[in-house]
């Protein structure tokens, strides 16, 4: 029996207007991605893999189709809601790893837990929330880093901080955009790595955008973009 | 919780919110500073002119001898409200003064001393002390009464203890006086704008001015003369005064009439008591005494026409009776009412300084404003990713207000922190003592300053609301901003 369908896309649609120019940049994407399952998304530049992947992530609403989070249609909801269900059920690596600057390694993996929780509730959970984030930056072997700022660590560090943090909350869904498109070789490896083992894990669904080939090789699946519309392998 | 979080965060790691912090500061200090310092002048001001002036006057008509029974009516007076702490009598006359070297025009006062010095605050400003009576003292075997000095004449025309003052003063009879007198002391809170005259013994002067047991005004003391409901007390003293004069009226007129009855002329009673019929009798029976007081041969002569039954005369004597009875009205005057000039300029200069404070709370908006739009702008990456992280447009609002708030609260903290030590320190900083309020110029010890908590509360609530004015804007942008565009922006 195959996992559950952590995500699903139906025939996503998406175009820019530029003034008089309409540019479309998905047609009619659809796709589903079972819950441990690992996906690459390969394409060349430009051709929708952000895009797609925000609406996914519930950052941008698609002009046509729906998006489905554990089987429910999230991308019309209002904005509050998708905010909750992007904190709650989504976790995203991004290639410039985005982490807050004026945080410290260890407040920027706690910060998902302070958007969701009250002040109230992040009281009676704090004690929790840090041994958490401890165990997640011990994981990723920045354990020694806590204190550290994001601005004094190499490239391959931040990704770390950054997926720790995406993982926080267990999503459901992890959302990873060029993970490795900043890092070396071996930081790369060591990425993906933890982004395979995460999903292996805590059985989240995996989409990862990359222009690696070797790197898709590794995914469950292929998916490819091409001038808006998907192929699969 | 993130809101908080974020909040603190930017404040203590950019160096514009602590610009920021700085401005709200600043100007939480100056409003204070002045605001407190004003206060402070109008409190001792206020405080001068309670000390010399009563609280309240109470005059009947424009009569030098309205009030015609002063002991008893004063009496009555004081046990009239707890309020009041007690009643004390006084005449007045404008008066030539002529002094040894010198002469001016003022107010000569006729008080009683050991009252005054209980009731009133005299005793806190007399030179010296321990005066308790006016006196006579005897001087090449002439003999002088006592006289209180103001301060205004004391400094002006360097006056000295047992120097001779002569008074020039009209009696009721409109006949010229002139009185001397022997400087015994002087009353003098540095308030030269009401230390323009002198106090002697009330029923000397009252005999001078030939009004004989009757005084002119009724000083009422106030045991809280700041009462908030000073206007509407004046309405109730007022009004309880007027019942007493009416009462009087009353009795007159019963008086008049009966001594009409009783003089045995059937055509006097039958002339004059319509008069009192088809007229207020109360009013008709304070004209009568008033037109006799003043005019005595007139009111013989009015009487006298009317004994005839001329008519035409007495519709004349009907309308003098008429036009003396209307000025037969109780008139009662607060402290503020008397120095009305000077109460408003203080008044209105503190409302005006509020204004000024206000506008520069609006400028204080404004820079807040430009403050918080840069950061923003600067925090477009934070914002996608805080987005990102499931943040909502509103929460990322609130981070931005939430940070407003706590520049403002913290603004405010240091602002009257600081306004607290200069405030009670600035006496010992010879800068301001000599170049800001040089005490001869404000004629003043030490700089007063008075912090209301009304002004407390209204400077810390219009400075965190002037920040939030400043950051709402910039707040509402932050939280309108698309999340994809923040992670794309470079």
């Amino acid at each position: 029996m195959s996992n559950p369908v952590a995500l699903r896309a139906d025939n996503i649609g998406r175009h820019f207007i530029d003034g008089e120019k309409k540019l479309t940049v998905l047609k009619g994407v659809s796709l589903a991605l079972n819950a441990g399952e690992v996906a690459a998304l390969v394409g060349r530049s430009g051709s929708g893999k952000s895009t797609l992947l925000h609406i996914l992530g519930l950052l941008d609403r698609p002009n046509e189709g729906e998006v489905f989070i554990d089987g429910t249609p999230a991308g019309q909801l209002p904005e509050k809601h998708r905010s909750i269900v992007r904190n709650a059920r989504i976790g995203f690596v991004f290639q410039h790893f985005f982490l807050l600057p004026d945080f410290n390694v260890f407040e920027n993996v706690l910060m998902p837990a302070k958007i969701h929780f009250s002040a109230s509730q992040w009281m009676s959970n704090k004690s929790t929330c840090e041994k958490r984030a401890r165990e997640l930056l011990d994981g990723v072997g920045l354990g020694t880093h806590l204190t550290d700022s994001p601005r004094t660590l190499s490239g391959g560090e931040r990704q770390r901080v950054a997926i720790a943090r995406a993982l926080f909350l267990e999503p459901k869904i992890l959302l990873c955009d060029e993970p490795t498109g900043n890092l070396d070789q071996e930081s790369g490896k060591r990425i993906m790595d933890l982004i395979f083992d995460a999903s292996a894990r805590t059985g989240a669904a995996a989409m990862v955008v990359t222009h690696d080939a070797s790197l898709a090789e590794r995914a469950h699946r292929r998916l490819h973009l091409d001038d808006g519309v998907l192929k699969t392998d | 919780m993130y809101t908080y979080t974020i909040a603190a965060r930017y404040m203590f790691t950019r160096r514009t919110t602590k610009a920021a912090i700085a401005l709200v500061a600043i100007i939480v200090l100056m409003y204070l500073m002045v605001i407190s310092v004003l206060e402070g002048f109008k409190d001792h001001y206020m405080d001068k002119i309670q000390s010399i002036d009563a609280h309240m006057t109470v005059d009947v008509g424009n009569f030098a001898g309205g009030i015609v029974h002063p002991e008893q009516w004063a009496g009555e007076l004081s046990k009239f409200d707890p309020g009041i702490k007690g009643v004390t009598i006084g005449i007045e006359t404008p008066a030539m003064s002529i002094f040894p070297r010198d002469r001016t025009i003022g107010t000569l006062r006729g008080i009683d001393l050991d009252k005054e010095l209980t009731i009133g605050r005299l005793r806190e400003i007399l030179q010296p002390p321990d005066i308790k009576e006016f006196g006579v003292q005897e001087f090449n075997t002439r003999k002088f009464n006592g006289c209180l000095v103001g301060g205004a004449w004391h400094k002006a025309f360097n006056l000295k203890l047992n120097d001779r003052i002569t008074f020039v003063f009209t009696d009721d009879d409109d006949q010229a006086k002139t009185v001397a007198f022997n400087i015994i002391g002087f009353y003098e809170g540095k308030n030269p704008f009401l230390e323009n005259g002198a106090f002697v013994d009330r029923k000397v002067l009252a005999n001078q001015i030939k009004v004989g047991g009757k005084a002119k005004t009724l000083f009422v003391w106030l045991k809280e003369p700041n009462r908030p409901d000073l206007k509407d007390f004046k309405e109730k003293l007022r009004v309880k005064m007027q019942e007493i004069v009416t009462r009087e009226d009353t009795k007159l007129t019963a008086q008049t009439i009966d001594a009409i009855k009783n003089s045995g002329d059937p055509k006097l009673a039958e002339a004059v008591l319509p008069v009192f019929d088809t007229i207020d009798r109360e009013r008709a029976s304070r004209a009568i005494d008033a037109l006799s007081a003043k005019d005595a041969p007139m009111a013989e002569k009015a009487i006298e026409l009317l004994r005839n039954k001329d008519e035409q005369m007495a519709g004349k004597l009907i309308a003098t009776l008429n036009r003396e009875g209307r000025k037969n009205k109780v008139n009662v005057e607060t402290w503020q009412e008397k120095d009305n000039n000077f109460y408003e300029a203080v008044t209105r200069e503190n409302l005006m300084m509020r204004g000024i404070m206000g506008v520069f709370l609006l400028l204080t908006a404004f820079i807040l404003f430009l403050i918080f739009d840069g950061m923003v702008s600067e925090k477009i990456r934070d914002i996608g990713a805080l987005r990102a992280l499931g943040a909502s447009p509103a929460g990322i609002q609130k981070c931005f207000l939430m940070q407003a708030i706590f520049i403002g609260g913290l603004g405010v903290l240091i602002g009257m922190g600081l306004a607290e030590l200069l405030l009670h320190n600035m006496n010992e900083i010879p800068w301001i003592r000599n170049n800001i309020y040089p005490s001869d110029a404000f004629a003043v010890d030490k700089i007063p300053h008075v912090t209301l908590n009304y002004d407390r509360i209204v400077i810390a609530v219009s400075s965190i609301a002037s920040a939030l004015l400043g950051a709402a804007i910039p707040a509402w942008r932050a939280s309108r901003m698309n999340p994809v565009e923040c992670l794309r922006h470079e």
